[in-house]
């Protein structure tokens, strides 16, 4: 009875009136026209796109139709897959590199701020700084003291940008990249149940054993989160080379794709090869974020 | 038995890997700080619009300190090289983009949130389901139909078409919101109900007021990403510089210029430009730390 008395009062408590149905309906609107318009019909019209070529005739008036030439040009044209190839492999070497020192580094740096090691407040400020300054100004300083400054202090020319780029623009991203980091590790750590540090401490676990054994595991779904949207930026992220403004060579997929929406700013017959090469790594994107989300589940630490 | 454990904490604390550490912490910080002195200090020196000099002070001290205080003078040539802006219109379109695409997106985001929370429907569901589906399937490449579609619409490289594009409810912010909103005990709205309040009362005087600080801190966290932002102005917005934008544009015009005393010559101008796109940033964060980073938990934010 008094069940399902509650069930009906359940029911009546989620049925709305015709006041909350319109006060809905108008709030909705919006986000909803808004998503519709930003979402769908963009991706639906970049497909579109990618599958769409077209001609200019003399009098400037462009004629589309239908061809598959913008997609299978980044299969077969010789300029556009050595391009493809070494953005890739530049994109792969970046996140390499993020993937084994960004993200251990991190997670050491994290444990320290949990421990409350010496300074720990401090130096949790200091590495959540960097990742609040404007690139555009972060960059300019990093590059002019390692032009300008480094050879009068040490009277050497090795430490100058411009004598090693690649491993500089490495540096700076990783010199940047610890700030939400090492945040969201550390406030994850801090979640963890001091009576689950003291067993493990009675167990025997303490500095480096306590970190593999107990912080890591636990730490582990805020780190999973971090790895299967770290997959996209494989193919977005920039690394921050257009500020930096190196030489192509050190370009990564995100800075390619850049300069092709860019390229579309000046001409809408622009816009497929970009399109078609958006199409592609977006196919690519999706098996490998869930396979390494699968991966993750399936041989990643459990917290229990 | 308390000096043992006295001397355990101080060998614990000290162990080989503190001391790691500490010392890679130490050289970062420095590093940092470094870079900082080195800015504010070189943009309080001469600058030398004559390329043709060999004379420039900043040159021949590269990292002493400044003879003369010339720091508003080198901010003053902030929007040397593209005349067409003064450094007031370029702060004003930042503060523009940065204040209405991140106030639109966290309104939007917050009061989508909200509805779903507090409306179980279908729609809702829906819309729930939207955002973890695009939360995982990472779309590539899109943003050269999306200034298609913006040219089309007329938003393309107008200020008010920014904020537009980007009021979405889609991200990981809408899931913070969400979780917040349904945590709240339901009894705050019917207990407002039974008072007379009507829905939008509702969510305008219960709700809203009891998740100021969570949409403080996405707001915040939204704007500094707007105000550092010059890649999308970059492409959506040519007729409106930035100052983050402005700075790209001035650094890599001038370092088309190869000559070392010519590029020298512009330091202090340029590190000028990067102290006032960095200053007000600095200062949120002084005002804000503990907002920005207290907040900040697995995939995003918690309330």
């Amino acid at each position: 009875m008094t069940n399902t008395n509650g069930l009906k009062l359940n029911k009546k408590a989620q049925t709305m009136d015709k006041g909350a149905k319109i006060f809905y309906a108008i709030l909705m609107a919006f986000p909803v026209v808004q998503f519709v318009l930003f979402y769908i019909v963009v991706n639906f019209q970049s497909i579109g796109y990618a599958f769409m070529d077209s001609v200019e005739s003399s009098d400037n008036k462009i004629t589309w139709f239908f061809s598959i030439k913008k997609i299978t040009d980044w299969f077969t044209d010789p300029y556009k897959v050595k391009d493809l190839l070494d953005t890739a492999k530049m994109s792969l070497l970046y996140y390499g590199v993020t993937l084994c020192v960004s993200i251990p580094l991190g997670l050491l740096f994290a444990y320290y701020v949990f421990k409350k090691m010496p300074f720990a407040g401090l130096f949790r400020i200091f590495l959540f700084i960097p990742s609040i300054i404007p690139a555009a100004a972060s960059v300019l300083m990093f590059k002019y003291v390692l032009n300008e400054v480094t050879p009068i202090l040490f009277g050497t020319n090795a430490l100058r940008f411009d004598t090693n780029p690649l491993g500089n623009v490495i540096f700076y991203n990783l010199y940047v990249g610890f700030g939400t980091s090492v945040l969201m590790y550390a406030n994850k750590m801090f979640d963890i149940s001091p009576e689950v540090i003291e067993a493990g401490k009675l167990d025997g676990a303490l500095g480096i054993k306590e970190f593999w054994h107990i912080v890591l595991p636990l730490t582990f779904p805020t780190l999973s989160v971090f790895l299967v949207t770290g997959v996209a930026t494989i193919f977005v992220n920039q690394y921050n080379v257009l500020m930096f403004n190196v030489s192509a060579e050190y370009d990564p997929l995100g800075r390619y794709l850049y300069d092709l929406a860019f390229a579309s700013t000046k001409s809408e017959r622009n816009v497929p090869p970009a399109a078609a090469l958006g199409l592609i790594l977006t196919i690519i994107a999706i098996p490998l974020t869930f396979g390494v989300k699968y991966l993750l589940d399936k041989y990643g630490p459990s917290e229990d | 038995m308390v000096k043992n454990k006295a001397n355990f904490k101080i060998k614990n604390k000290l162990s080989p890997l503190t001391i790691a550490l500490l010392t890679v912490l130490t050289v970062y910080v420095i590093f940092m700080l470094a870079l900082f002195l080195w800015a504010v200090i070189t943009a309080c020196k001469k600058y030398s619009g004559d390329y043709s000099s060999t004379d420039s002070s900043i040159a021949n001290n590269i990292v002493g300190l400044p003879k003369q205080f010339y720091l508003f003078e080198n901010i003053s040539k902030l929007n040397e090289g593209f005349a067409d802006f003064t450094l007031i219109e370029m702060a004003i379109n930042t503060v523009l983009y940065s204040f209405g695409c991140s106030f639109f997106k966290v309104v939007v985001t917050c009061v989508v949130a909200y509805l779903c929370a507090r409306y179980e429907n279908w729609f809702s569901k829906i819309v729930y389901t939207a955002v973890i589906v695009t939360m995982i399937i990472p779309v590539v490449g899109n943003q050269a139909a999306e200034i298609q579609l913006a040219n089309l619409l007329g938003l393309y490289n107008e200020i008010w078409g920014m904020w537009l594009m980007r009021a979405n409810f889609l991200g990981m912010y809408f899931l913070v919101f969400y979780s917040v909103f349904k945590t709240m005990p339901k009894g705050y709205y019917e207990a407002a109900k039974i008072d007379g309040a009507n829905d939008m009362q509702v969510m305008i005087k219960v709700a809203l007021p009891l998740i100021k600080y969570t949409f403080l801190s996405i707001f915040l966290i939204l704007f500094i990403e707007y105000w550092n932002d010059y890649l999308i102005p970059n492409l959506y917005l040519p007729a409106h510089k930035t100052l983050s934008l402005a700075l790209y544009h001035q650094s890599t015009g001038q370092e088309l210029n190869a000559q070392y005393k010519r590029e020298m010559s512009r330091v202090p101008a340029l590190m000028a430009s990067v102290l006032v796109v960095t200053v007000p940033v600095i200062i949120l964060f002084c005002i804000f730390s503990k907002r920005l980073m207290g907040n900040l938990s697995v995939g995003g934010l918690k309330g």
